[in-house]
């Protein structure tokens, strides 16, 4: 039972982070929330915490964060990649996300090098 | 090259841009971008661990890249977080156009070139870290100046202060390549589409660049030298 309750504790905690975000997105406050992820996605690759990265990348929503952070998303985790199981499944949707909201053209020049 | 794609100023800078300026003996690059709070930042490396983060008065030209939006915004949104942390970095010659700033410790991550960055590769190296590849170092030319200039750069370093262990490992490096901090202004101007820009679209606007600069300096020292 322990790794079910450390999964739903980190998609708590990646809710509650998300919901954060989405709180100064919705307020139009973009470059704090910028700032907000920055520094929460700092704390958790400095500790080496990919899990909880993974549960937020399950759990986000690239409609709700827009292209700019969702791109912010995946170069911060760019050079960690390898040690997510959620970020690839994120970048298809973010990638489609901007293609469909925007065009593939776009979608290629933001996001084609980040997968 | 127009006379508006280099500006001067009184212009707007609504996201970011390319600072240069002629110092008086050199010239010299940062990144200027517009804050959350609406002021004009610069940030630019001048020295070994001389990182510097500055409201912005008005004395650098600049050039604004033709990005999107996106690229923009995460590009201001890595000069907030290099501001919030103020990462010692050292100077060092040699350039890797891969290199950035680590998303975590904002520490140079670079394999062929990890020892540090200039003026230059620093505003590259930001870039980079927004996944913005703003410069082509393939066929990019050695000239024999830029050599001399590291060398008179090193052994400047070498009697002012720096590290005798970090000179060391730079020593060798006075012969690689370089991107003036011209250059690397000059890649703003060209199109999205051109980008990363190339040694024969950078050297030739780089040298434009670099008289303009020159000239404005010129003309303030000959106005406050008259006062």
């Amino acid at each position: 039972m322990t790794p079910k309750l450390e999964f739903d504790t980190q998609s708590a905690e990646a809710d509650c982070f998300l919901g954060q975000v989405y709180g100064l997105l919705d307020a139009g406050m973009k470059d704090q929330a910028a700032d907000f992820v920055y520094d929460h996605f700092h704390e958790l690759l400095s500790a080496g915490d990919f899990t909880s990265c993974d549960a937020i990348f399950r759990a986000a929503d690239p409609s709700r964060l827009g292209s700019s952070l969702s791109r912010s998303f995946l170069s911060l985790t760019d050079r960690d990649k390898k040690q997510f199981v959620a970020r690839q499944v994120f970048f298809q949707r973010a990638f489609h996300f901007v293609q469909e909201s925007q065009d593939l053209e776009r979608a290629t020049r933001l996001f084609g090098h980040l997968a | 090259m127009t006379p508006q794609q280099l500006r001067f100023p009184g212009q707007e800078i609504t996201g970011v841009a390319v600072a240069i300026r002629w110092t008086g003996f050199c010239t010299h690059s940062g990144v200027l971008y517009r804050h959350t709070n609406g002021q004009l930042f610069l940030l630019h490396l001048g020295g070994d661990c001389d990182l510097s983060h500055e409201v912005f008065e008005g004395n650098f030209a600049w050039v604004i890249p033709d990005l999107l939006p996106e690229e923009v915004d995460e590009i201001r949104n890595v000069c907030r977080a290099i501001a919030r942390t103020m990462p010692q970095i050292h100077y060092s010659f040699r350039f890797d156009p891969e290199a950035k700033l680590d998303a975590t410790t904002l520490e140079v991550i670079s394999q062929l070139a990890p020892h540090g960055l200039t003026c230059s590769t620093f505003v590259l190296a930001v870039f980079n870290s927004a996944n913005v590849r703003m410069i082509d170092l393939k066929d990019w030319q050695q000239r024999p100046q830029d050599e001399k200039w590291y060398g008179a750069l090193w052994r400047y370093m070498s009697t002012n202060g720096v590290d005798t262990a970090h000179l060391d490992q730079i020593r060798d490096d006075v012969k690689c390549l370089r991107v003036r901090p011209e250059e690397t202004a000059a890649a703003c101007l060209a199109l999205r589409g051109e980008l990363p820009a190339d040694f024969g679209f950078c050297e030739p606007r780089g040298q434009e660049i670099s008289r303009a600069v020159r000239a404005a300096f010129d003309s303030t020292w000959n106005r406050s030298t008259r006062n």
